[in-house]
C-alpha cells in the first residue's frame, strides 16, 4: 500500500512537472504612445481566448519610428505606428494594416476657454501672440519635438499653424514632452496647460481633460466618423517579414469583430 | 628742415615706445582674453544645462517652483562645477537659493533667464573665479615689461639712424637736383593740372617774380607774374603734347624781350596726366641778332643786286674779250698753220727727193726744222693762252706709264741722236697713273726735249719711275750744265730763258711754264733739283692708279705703195696747198688727183668722178667743209666715199667735232707728208681690193680734173 502510494505520488509529481513546462514567449510589442493602452486592452481580450499568451510592451514608448526600427531589427514581434509606412519600411517589413483612427485633439486641464479657438486664434497662441486664457491665467503650451507625428499634424491644420508651430518651438524655455503619454500627463497636471493628444488615449487614460473645440466643432468619434471634425490620428499595426505564430494570431484578432467592438467602445474608429 | 627732422625723430621715438609697449602688453592681453573667453564659454555651457534642468523642475510645479528651493537646489547642484558661485533668482530678483563660494571681484559672472513654459520667471547666475589666472597674468606682464624695456632702445635708435642717413642722402640728392635745376640756363617749372607750381628753378623765380623758388610752390603764374607772361606761360595745356611758342613780352624795366617757351604734359605710368613741365629761355639777344642780321641781309641783298648788275656788265665785257681772244687764237692758229703747211710740206718733199743734191736736201731740212720750231712755238702759245683762259680740258684716266714713256722716248729719239745724247730708260715699267695720256706725253716730251737741248754733247738723259707713297714719280735727269741757284726761282716764268736768249739753243721760254700748269691742272706735282755744272733732274708725280688702262688701238700698219688707178679728189681754195698736195700725190705714181677750189665745184666733181678718197678743207669760201660733207653723205652716189678733213683748224675740240660730223679722219695743217702718204696708200689698197668686184671703168673715163 505504501509502495503504491509512493508510486502514485511520483506519477502525480511527473504529471504536474509536465504540465508546468517552460512558459511561452511573450509577444513583444511597441510603438507610438497613443497605441500603448489600447493595444494592452486588446491583447488582454485576446489572451482570454489564448491562455498563456503574454504581452511585453516596450516602455517608455518607443514612438512610431522607434517601434518600426525595433521591428526591423527583430527586437519586437509587432509594432504599432501613428503614421503610414515609408517605401523602405514597406520593403523591409511584413504585413501591416490600419487598425483604427481617433480624433486628434487639443486638450487642457483647466484652461478657461469653453468655446475653443478658431484655427487663426490657435495660430496666435502658438506664435506667442495670445498667451493667456480668457480668465487671465497663462497658457502653458506643451510641445512635441519637430519630428513627432503630433507636431506634423498640428502644423498641417492650417497655413498659419504651419508657421506658428515652429515659432513656438523656437521660443526659449518651452517644455517638450518626450512621448504621447508624457504629453498627456503634462497637460493633465500643469495648470493652464494646452497641448496635443488624441481622444482614444484620453479615453483609455481615464479622461479628466477638457477638449478644446476648434472652429466651433467639438472633437468626438461621431464627429470624426461624420467628417465634421477632420483631424485624426491613425493607428497602424505592423508585422515583421517573418512573424511569429503568436503575432500572426494577434494580428488576425485585431481585424476581427471583437477587436472592432472594443475599439469603438474606447473612441477608436475602425476602418469601415 | 631742422623742425621737420625733430618732428620725425619724435614720431620715431613715439612709435618705438608704442611698439615696445605693444610687445609688452600683447602677451598679457592675449592671455587675459583667452582666460576670459574660455571661462565665459564654460559658464555659458554650464548655465545652459542648469537652466534646462531648472525649467524642467519648474514645469513640474509652475505655480510653486520658487517656494520649493530645497528640491530645486537638489536638481540644480549636479550641474554646478566645483568652486563656481551660483544663485537662482525669481522674476522680482529675490534669491530663491544660492551656493558655492561668495561672489567676489575676481569672478567672471554670467546669467541666463529661467522660463515657465516659455514665460520668463527668473534667472540663474553663475560665477567662476579667475584669481589664479590674474596672478599668472601679472607675472607675464612683468616679464613682458622687462623685455619691452630691453628692446625699446634698439627700436628707437635703429630707425633714427636709418632716418638720419636717408635724410642726408635725400638732402644731398636734393642739393644736386637743385644745383642742376638752378644752373640750367633756362627757366624751368613743373605744374599740376590746375597750373600750380610744384617746382621751379632759381632763374625762373628771379626772372619772372624776383622771389625765391620755394616761395612760389603752390602759386600759379598769374600769382607771380604780369598778365602777359602768365598768359604765355599758361600755354602749356597738360592734355596736349609738346607745344612751343616764341613770344615777345613786356616785362617792365627791361623793356620788351623775346622768350622761347616749351611745355609738355607729364604722364603717369597709367597714362593719366599729372600736370605739365615747361621751360623757357630768353632769346632776346638771339632775336636782336636775327633782326640785325635780317637788316644787314636786306642791305647786303640790295648791294649784291647792284654789284650783280655791275658784275654782269663786267662779265659781258670779259666774255666778249674772251670770245675775242678765242677767236684771235683760232684765227692766229689757222692763219699761221696755213703758210706753215706749205713751208713744212714742201721742205719735207724736198728732203724726200733723193734726186736732189745733198745741199738742197740739207737746206730743205733746215727749212723744215725752222718750220717745226715755228709750229711748236705756235702750239705752245695756243696752249698757254688756253691754260690762262681755263679752256684746256683733260681726260683723266689710268695711264700705263710704259706706253707713254716709250712713245715719248721714240718721239725725241731723232733729236737725241742729232745731239749724240744717250737716253736711259726703265727696262720694265708696270705702273699706272691718273692722268691725261696726250698731255702726259706732252709733259714728258717737253722735259726730255729740255734735257737733250740743254745737255752736253755726248751727254746722257735718264728717265726713271718710282713709287712715292700713293703717287708715282717720273724723273728726267740730264748731264747738262745745270741751273744756277740764283736763276732757279725764275725757272717757270714764261718767256724767261734765264739768259739763254742769245745762245745757240732754240727756245721760246714758255715750255716749262706750260708743263707746270698742265701737271698741276691734272692734279700732279712738278719739281726739280739742279747743281750747276753737273746737271738737273726734273720730276713729275701723279696719283697711282690700280686699274689697267684701256688698251690703245694700235696704229694701222702702212702698206707699201703699190696700188694703181685710185682717184683722189682734193677740195681746197688755197692754190699753194693744192700744189703741195699735188706734189705729194706724185710720190705715188699709180694715183691720180682731181682738184676743186670750192665746195660747190667739189660736190659736182665728186658725183661725176666718184673718187676713192676726198680730201676736204673746212674753211672754204661759200659752203664750208661741214656743209659739203653733209651733202656728200646725203647723196647716195657719194655717201660711201671716205672723206678726210685737211684743215688748219687745230683748236681744242675741232678734231672731235670733225669725227662726230662724219669725217673718216681729221688731218691738221701743217701736214706731215709721211702721214698723208700713209693715208693715200691705204686708199690705194682699198681701191685694189674693191677692183675685183666692182667695175670702175665707166668712172675712169675722165682724167684728172680741176674745177
Amino acid at each position: 500500500m505504501t509502495g503504491t502510494r509512493l508510486w502514485m505520488l511520483l506519477l502525480l509529481c511527473l504529471a504536474a512537472g509536465a504540465r508546468a513546462g517552460p512558459p511561452p514567449a511573450p509577444l513583444r510589442a511597441g510603438g507610438t504612445g497613443s497605441g500603448e493602452a489600447i493595444m494592452g486592452l486588446l491583447f488582454e481580450r485576446f489572451a482570454r481566448d489564448h491562455p498563456g499568451a503574454a504581452l511585453s510592451i516596450a516602455r517608455p514608448p518607443l514612438g512610431s519610428s522607434g517601434g518600426l526600427r525595433a521591428l526591423a531589427a527583430a527586437r519586437l514581434d509587432l509594432a504599432y505606428s501613428s503614421r503610414a509606412l515609408t517605401g523602405a519600411e514597406r520593403a523591409q517589413l511584413g504585413q501591416h494594416v490600419q487598425l483604427c483612427s481617433t480624433a486628434f485633439v487639443l486638450a487642457t486641464s483647466d484652461g478657461g476657454r469653453a468655446g475653443g479657438y478658431s484655427l487663426a486664434r490657435l495660430a496666435d497662441v502658438y506664435a506667442g501672440r495670445l498667451t493667456r486664457w480668457d480668465d487671465g491665467a497663462p497658457i502653458r503650451l506643451v510641445l512635441r519635438t519637430a519630428d513627432d507625428s503630433d507636431s506634423t499634424l498640428l502644423a498641417g491644420m492650417s497655413d498659419a499653424m504651419g508657421a506658428a508651430v515652429p515659432q513656438a518651438a523656437a521660443r526659449p524655455g518651452m517644455v517638450f514632452a518626450m512621448d504621447d503619454v508624457e504629453a498627456l500627463e503634462l497637460i493633465r497636471r500643469t495648470p493652464g496647460a494646452l497641448g496635443p493628444t488624441n481622444l482614444g488615449l484620453i479615453s483609455m487614460s481615464g479622461g479628466g481633460l477638457r477638449l478644446l473645440p476648434i472652429d466651433g466643432v467639438m472633437p468626438s468619434t461621431a464627429a470624426l466618423a461624420s467628417g465634421a471634425y477632420p483631424w485624426r490620428k491613425k493607428l497602424m499595426v505592423v508585422l515583421p517579414a517573418q512573424p511569429s505564430a503568436l503575432a500572426r494570431q494577434f494580428y488576425a484578432f485585431l481585424q476581427g469583430p471583437v477587436a472592432r467592438a472594443l475599439l469603438l467602445r474606447h473612441d477608436y474608429l475602425p476602418p469601415p | 628742415m631742422k623742425r621737420s627732422k625733430a618732428r620725425l625723430a619724435t614720431l620715431v621715438s613715439s612709435l618705438a615706445l608704442a611698439l615696445a609697449l605693444f610687445v609688452a602688453a600683447a602677451p598679457v592681453a592675449a592671455y587675459a582674453l583667452a582666460v576670459y573667453l574660455s571661462t565665459i564659454h564654460r559658464l555659458e555651457a554650464n548655465l545652459w544645462l542648469q537652466a534646462a534642468a531648472m525649467e524642467r523642475a519648474i514645469s513640474a510645479q509652475p505655480e510653486y517652483w520658487d517656494l520649493n528651493s530645497d528640491r530645486l537646489r537638489a536638481s540644480y547642484e549636479p550641474y554646478v562645477a566645483p568652486g563656481d558661485y551660483f544663485q537662482v533668482l525669481d522674476k522680482a530678483g529675490r534669491t530663491v537659493f544660492q551656493g558655492g563660494p561668495p561672489r567676489a571681484w575676481h569672478m567672471v559672472l554670467r546669467a541666463r533667464a529661467l522660463h515657465d513654459f516659455g514665460r520668463p520667471v527668473g534667472r540663474v547666475e553663475a560665477g567662476a573665479s579667475v584669481r589664479e589666472e590674474i596672478l599668472t597674468g601679472i607675472v607675464i606682464a612683468g616679464v613682458s615689461l622687462c623685455f619691452a624695456y630691453l628692446i625699446a632702445g634698439p627700436l628707437r635708435r635703429v630707425p633714427l639712424a636709418a632716418l638720419a642717413k636717408a635724410q642726408a642722402a635725400l638732402l644731398e640728392r636734393d642739393r644736386y637736383q637743385r644745383a642742376l635745376l638752378d644752373n640750367f640756363p633756362f627757366m624751368v617749372w613743373l605744374k599740376d593740372r590746375h597750373g600750380r607750381f610744384l617746382a621751379v628753378n632759381a632763374p625762373c623765380a628771379t626772372h619772372f617774380s624776383g622771389k625765391l623758388a620755394e616761395s612760389l610752390i603752390g602759386m600759379t603764374h598769374a600769382d607771380v607774374a604780369a598778365r602777359g607772361i602768365a598768359d604765355v606761360a599758361l600755354l602749356g595745356d597738360p592734355d596736349l603734347p609738346l607745344t612751343a611758342v616764341q613770344s615777345e613780352l613786356d616785362i617792365g624795366a627791361d623793356g620788351r624781350r623775346w622768350y622761347e617757351i616749351y611745355s609738355s604734359p607729364v604722364l603717369q605710368e597709367t597714362g593719366e596726366v599729372l600736370g605739365s613741365i615747361g621751360y623757357a629761355r630768353d632769346v632776346s639777344a638771339k632775336k636782336s641778332g636775327e633782326i640785325e642780321l635780317a637788316r644787314h641781309r636786306h642791305q647786303l641783298e640790295a648791294l649784291v643786286g647792284i654789284r650783280t648788275v655791275e658784275l654782269a656788265a663786267a662779265r659781258d665785257v670779259a666774255e666778249k674779250a674772251s670770245r675775242a681772244k678765242s677767236e684771235f687764237l683760232a684765227s692766229m692758229s689757222h692763219e699761221l698753220r696755213t703758210p706753215l703747211n706749205a713751208i713744212l710740206g714742201f721742205s719735207q718733199l724736198m728732203g724726200m727727193n733723193a734726186a736732189a743734191p745733198w745741199s738742197v736736201r740739207e737746206q730743205a731740212g733746215e727749212i723744215e726744222q725752222a718750220g717745226r720750231h715755228l709750229l711748236a712755238l705756235v702750239n705752245d702759245l695756243v696752249d698757254l693762252a688756253r691754260i690762262e683762259a681755263g679752256k684746256l680740258e683733260f681726260r683723266i684716266e689710268p695711264v700705263a706709264l710704259s706706253n707713254v714713256l716709250a712713245e715719248s722716248v721714240l718721239l725725241v729719239a731723232p733729236l737725241a741722236r742729232a745731239q749724240r745724247i744717250s737716253i736711259e730708260t726703265e727696262p720694265d715699267v708696270t705702273l699706272h697713273v691718273w692722268s691725261d695720256y696726250l698731255r702726259l706725253r706732252q709733259v714728258l716730251i717737253n722735259l726730255l726735249t729740255n734735257a737733250i737741248k740743254y745737255n752736253r754733247a755726248g751727254g746722257s738723259v735718264a728717265l726713271r719711275c718710282q713709287r712715292d707713297g700713293a703717287a708715282v714719280r717720273v724723273s728726267v735727269s740730264d748731264s747738262g750744265m745745270g741751273i744756277a741757284a740764283a736763276q732757279q726761282a725764275r725757272l717757270y716764268t714764261a718767256f724767261d730763258r734765264l739768259g739763254k736768249e742769245a745762245g745757240p739753243i732754240e727756245g721760246s721760254g714758255i715750255g716749262l711754264a706750260i708743263t707746270r700748269r698742265i701737271v698741276e691742272a691734272m692734279g700732279g706735282t712738278i719739281g726739280f733739283s739742279s747743281v750747276e755744272g753737273q746737271g738737273s733732274t726734273f720730276w713729275v708725280a701723279f696719283a697711282q692708279a690700280a686699274e689697267a688702262p684701256t688698251a690703245l688701238a694700235a696704229p694701222p700698219a702702212l702698206r707699201p705703195a703699190c696700188a694703181q688707178g685710185a682717184v683722189i679728189l682734193y677740195i681746197e681754195d688755197n692754190p699753194v696747198n693744192l700744189r703741195l698736195m699735188r706734189k705729194i700725190v706724185e710720190q705715188r705714181p699709180g694715183l691720180r688727183m682731181s682738184e676743186a677750189l670750192s665746195a660747190e665745184a667739189g660736190l659736182a666733181l665728186a658725183r661725176s668722178l666718184l673718187p676713192d678718197l676726198i680730201l676736204l678743207d673746212i674753211n672754204l669760201p661759200g659752203m664750208d667743209g661741214y656743209a659739203a660733207l653733209e651733202r656728200l653723205k646725203c647723196d647716195p652716189l657719194t655717201a660711201a666715199i671716205p672723206v678726210v678733213a685737211l684743215t688748219a683748224n687745230a683748236m681744242k675740240g675741232d678734231t672731235e667735232r670733225g669725227r662726230a660730223a662724219g669725217f673718216s679722219d681729221y688731218l691738221v695743217k701743217p701736214i706731215i707728208v709721211a702721214e698723208v702718204l700713209a693715208l693715200l696708200d691705204t686708199t690705194a689698197f682699198k681701191r685694189q681690193d674693191d677692183a675685183s668686184s666692182l667695175d670702175h671703168g665707166a668712172r675712169r673715163q675722165h682724167g684728172p680734173a680741176i674745177v
